[in-house]
């Protein structure tokens, strides 16, 4: 029954738009630069299937694991550039890396961004059961108690970590863990007091309390809490999921894909996979994922360099 | 309690026995097919299961990571392919049964280990999900990583034939698991600036080539051995090679109730995963055996203690998830994102909020465990088929199987580069009698243990007194000393015969 709707609808939006007809005239690879059933890959899995119904071919997601989204990234700016290769990956992949690696196997300019989909609630937490419940609170608690765990999934997370401690002249230790289900057990298990976390505590809103948001606007989660900046330390960093495609993609192969995501953001389904997951839909129009993605590349290697990070 | 009980009879509506039934069989398939994991078959069933009410869809979910969990022995005994890297110390014992033509009794073996330890894991879960809740808490990182040190033991009891040969290839496996980002600082190590070993030496590749790429190299060039081989696997006259005798029964037993204990033990303690589960439980039952030569040669008990673990860390780690909202496992962390679509949030609220629910998941695991039985039985028959086929034709088929196991969960072309050098390393490593069990469990090990022992000493504050408060893992760092003061003085006292240790 599915099926012969599917192929009703295939038919009738390739009969309605003749003159987009060259393309998409084969199934579309979508790359996912992470392992299934983590965020992205179901987030990706989501808009495949969404795509598939608007394009009226295959959309098959790719699994490419590796260095978080850089290993298929570096593959992706090879590719042709044909709207038959895209993929759909966190923007601090492209905006982030240069900032903490010397050698990277691709830049921003290798790309053309045709919009973004969801936003992430990155934000410094604690658990319920913290002796503070706001940012002033863990500096004054974290100078009476010095050496305070902070969970940190990366290099990168570590970065804010070490700010703070270094502006407020205070004493964080690091705990690294591995991803986000490590550091939901550190928090749960009480072994860190601190975590960065990429919106995973939405889903344990009981045992876990925001502290600032280390965005640059405030989370969409949680309106109430202030961002690092309004807290008198300008380090919020923003991720966003963006749809990627090679430099030089024909300019209506990616309007076609913008209206595509647009569409996406509204579709229940979809909406109903990101919200399982604490995702916060906002569509951008592919010039605007253009414009955010140079910022974004600028203001992290700004605050990186004021933190002193050298590129490795 | 009665809303539990009720929930258990929800399980009885055809449609959700259905769905249950057919999760089993697709996650066997799945499974019995070198390259397609356990966790990207239920990633992939996710969206299939949208339309789905939330108990057959979970039941679906579930039904697809025990069969395959399970179904990863088919090709692991028959082609000496794991079908999971969990299952690579099934290949071990599995593949030279199946080469003395008892296929029949060897996935019998595997099937029966994977479903008693299955099913004494979920009554594990039934029983203990709820009152662990607060023990669990009670284990960090110092704790998994005193039971890790512990765990590293074993090998020195699987090393046959020089400890110290033994403890090398441990050792060279341990340095094979550093590649990668470095945990803390996010330094490459050792990738000799190639982003694509940033997360590490893929392990599927790894395996497959160590394992069954190696073995089909050392085979290459002896034709006629290869097909004396094939007529005595396809003759299997003797009824007893394609059943459990009593006598398998009598050694399977002890290792299939060992490996479930060590399956529900993995399971429950956060980021170890299958594979240290059956390597573990495959270690253990050599240390254990009085003939620890017999191991690698065709031993029924290798093929139960790998199996019963494997499968017995899947319900196990839902323990966790379902105690408390802690994913034990890479299938718990997906199956987070399958419960929630369906509105229902893992964690002790479930039990108080829709006990119904968790009463028909209970019953659903347990249908599913028989479902294992009734599948793995009538599909074994098909597959054994397999046997017939000469071994001259296989191989082939079998490589390429190998190339696509590798090129799907290694990324690429650069899965099968690293299969091929692993090869040569495993053919190396038989020739100059190193374990290939011994790197592969320290490879398996090793990033928890680094990361865990990493974070040990944060939360010790750097200072070894604070070990005081933690008198479980000094429980385990104690038995440790006591392993290596037995083994160091076995191997001074009788160099000549260490499997008397």
């Amino acid at each position: 029954m599915f099926k012969t709707l599917k192929a009703a609808a295939l038919i009738a939006l390739t009969v309605a738009s003749p003159a987009l007809a060259d393309w998409p005239e084969r199934p579309i690879s979508l790359i996912v630069g992470f392992g299934p059933g983590g965020q992205s890959d179901l987030l990706g899995r989501a808009l495949a299937s969404v795509m598939a119904e608007e394009l009226g071919v295959p959309v098959n997601v790719v699994n490419r694991p590796g260095a978080a989204g850089g290993a298929a990234l570096a593959g992706l700016r090879s590719m042709p550039a044909d709207g038959y290769n895209i993929m759909l990956n966190p923007t601090q992949t492209i905006t982030l890396t240069p900032a903490l690696m010397a050698q990277v196997p691709f830049s921003i300019d290798d790309f053309s961004f045709a919009g973004m989909l969801t936003s992430f609630d990155i934000a410094l937490i604690a658990p319920t059961s913290a002796p503070f419940d706001d940012y002033a609170g863990m500096i004054a608690h974290t100078r009476e108690n010095p050496g305070l765990l902070f969970a940190a999934l990366s290099a990168t997370t570590r970065i804010f970590a070490t700010e703070i401690a270094r502006a407020n002249d205070i004493s964080i230790e690091i705990l690294p863990v591995d991803g986000g289900p490590g550091m939901v057990n550190a928090i749960l298990g009480e072994q860190a007091l601190l975590a960065y976390s990429g919106g995973v505590h939405h889903r344990y809103p009981e045992q876990m309390k925001v502290i600032a948001a280390l965005t640059t606007e405030r989370n969409a989660g949680s309106p109430d809490v202030p961002t690092i900046a309004e807290l008198g330390l300008p380090i919020g960093m923003d991720m966003q999921t963006v749809l990627i495609a090679p430099a030089g993609t024909p300019d209506d192969v990616i309007a076609r894909l913008e209206a595509t995501l647009a569409t996406a953001a509204e579709n229940p389904a979809f909406r109903e996979v990101a919200d399982s997951m604490s995702a916060v839909v906002q569509f951008r129009t592919a010039a605007e994922a253009t414009e955010i993605m140079h910022k974004q590349l600028a203001s992290n290697l700004a605050i990186m360099r004021a933190a002193g990070v050298q590129p490795q | 309690m009665t809303p539990i009980l009720s929930g258990f009879s929800d399980i009885l509506h055809p449609m959700v026995l259905l769905w249950i039934i057919a999760g089993v069989a697709i996650g066997y398939l799945v499974g019995a097919l070198p390259g397609l994991g356990k966790a990207t078959a239920v990633a992939i069933a996710i969206p299939l299961t949208f339309a789905l009410p939330a108990l057959p869809a979970i039941a679906f979910l579930i039904g697809i990571a025990k069969g395959s969990a399970a179904g990863s022995a088919v090709s692991a005994i028959l082609l000496n392919v794991p079908g999971e890297p969990s299952s690579a110390p099934t290949a071990l014992d599995g593949y030279p049964l199946a080469r003395q033509g008892k296929a029949g009794k060897a996935l019998k073996a595997a099937l029966f280990a994977s479903v008693l330890g299955d099913l004494g894991a979920t009554l594990a879960l039934v029983v203990l999900a709820q009152p662990i809740a607060s023990y669990a808490l009670a284990i960090t990182p110092v704790e998994i990583c005193a039971v890790l040190v512990f765990s590293l033991t074993f090998v020195a009891g699987l090393s046959a034939q020089s400890l110290a040969k033994g403890l090398v290839a441990a050792l060279l496996g341990l340095l094979a698991a550093t590649v990668g980002l470095e945990i803390e600082s996010g330094l490459p190590r050792l990738t000799f600036g190639d982003y694509r070993l940033f997360d590490g030496i893929p392990l599927i590749p790894m395996a497959i080539g160590m394992l069954a790429v190696a073995e089909m190299i050392l085979q290459a060039g002896n034709r006629a051995a290869l097909d004396q081989q094939a007529a005595t696997i396809a003759k299997g006259a003797d009824p007893d090679d394609s059943r459990m005798t009593r006598d398998d029964w009598g050694r399977a037993a002890p290792a299939i109730a060992r490996g479930t204990a060590i399956g529900i033990g993995v399971g429950i303690l956060p980021g170890l995963g299958a594979s240290v589960g059956s390597f573990l439980s495959y270690g253990l039952a050599r240390s254990r055996s009085k003939e620890p030569g017999r191991f690698g040669n065709g031993a029924i008990e290798g093929v139960a203690a790998s199996e019963s673990a494997d499968n017995a860390v899947v319900p196990a780690s839902l323990i966790p998830l379902f105690a408390l909202g802690i994913p034990g496992s890479v299938i718990a962390a997906i199956l987070i994102g399958a419960f929630m679509l369906h509105g229902v949030t893992p964690g002790p609220m479930m039990f108080a909020q829709q006990p119904r629910l968790v009463g028909g998941i209970y019953a659903a695991m347990m249908a599913a465990s028989l479902a294992l039985l009734l599948i793995g039985l009538l599909f074994q028959r098909v597959f054994a088929q397999v046997v017939r086929v000469p071994t001259r034709r296989v191989v082939p088929v079998v490589l390429i199987l190998c190339v696509i196991g590798a090129w799907v969960e290694g990324g690429g072309a650069f899965g099968v580069q690293v299969m091929l050098a692993f090869a040569v390393l495993g053919v190396l490593f038989v020739k100059l009698g190193f374990s290939v069990v011994n790197f592969l469990i320290g490879f398996v090990v090793g990033r928890a243990f680094e990361l865990t022992l990493r974070q040990s000493i944060q939360i010790l504050e750097r200072d070894p007194a604070n070990l005081l408060a933690h008198p479980i893992a000094l429980i385990f760092l104690a038995m440790t000393a006591l392993a290596v003061w037995r083994f160091t003085r076995g191997a001074s006292r009788k160099p000549e015969h260490p499997e008397e240790i």
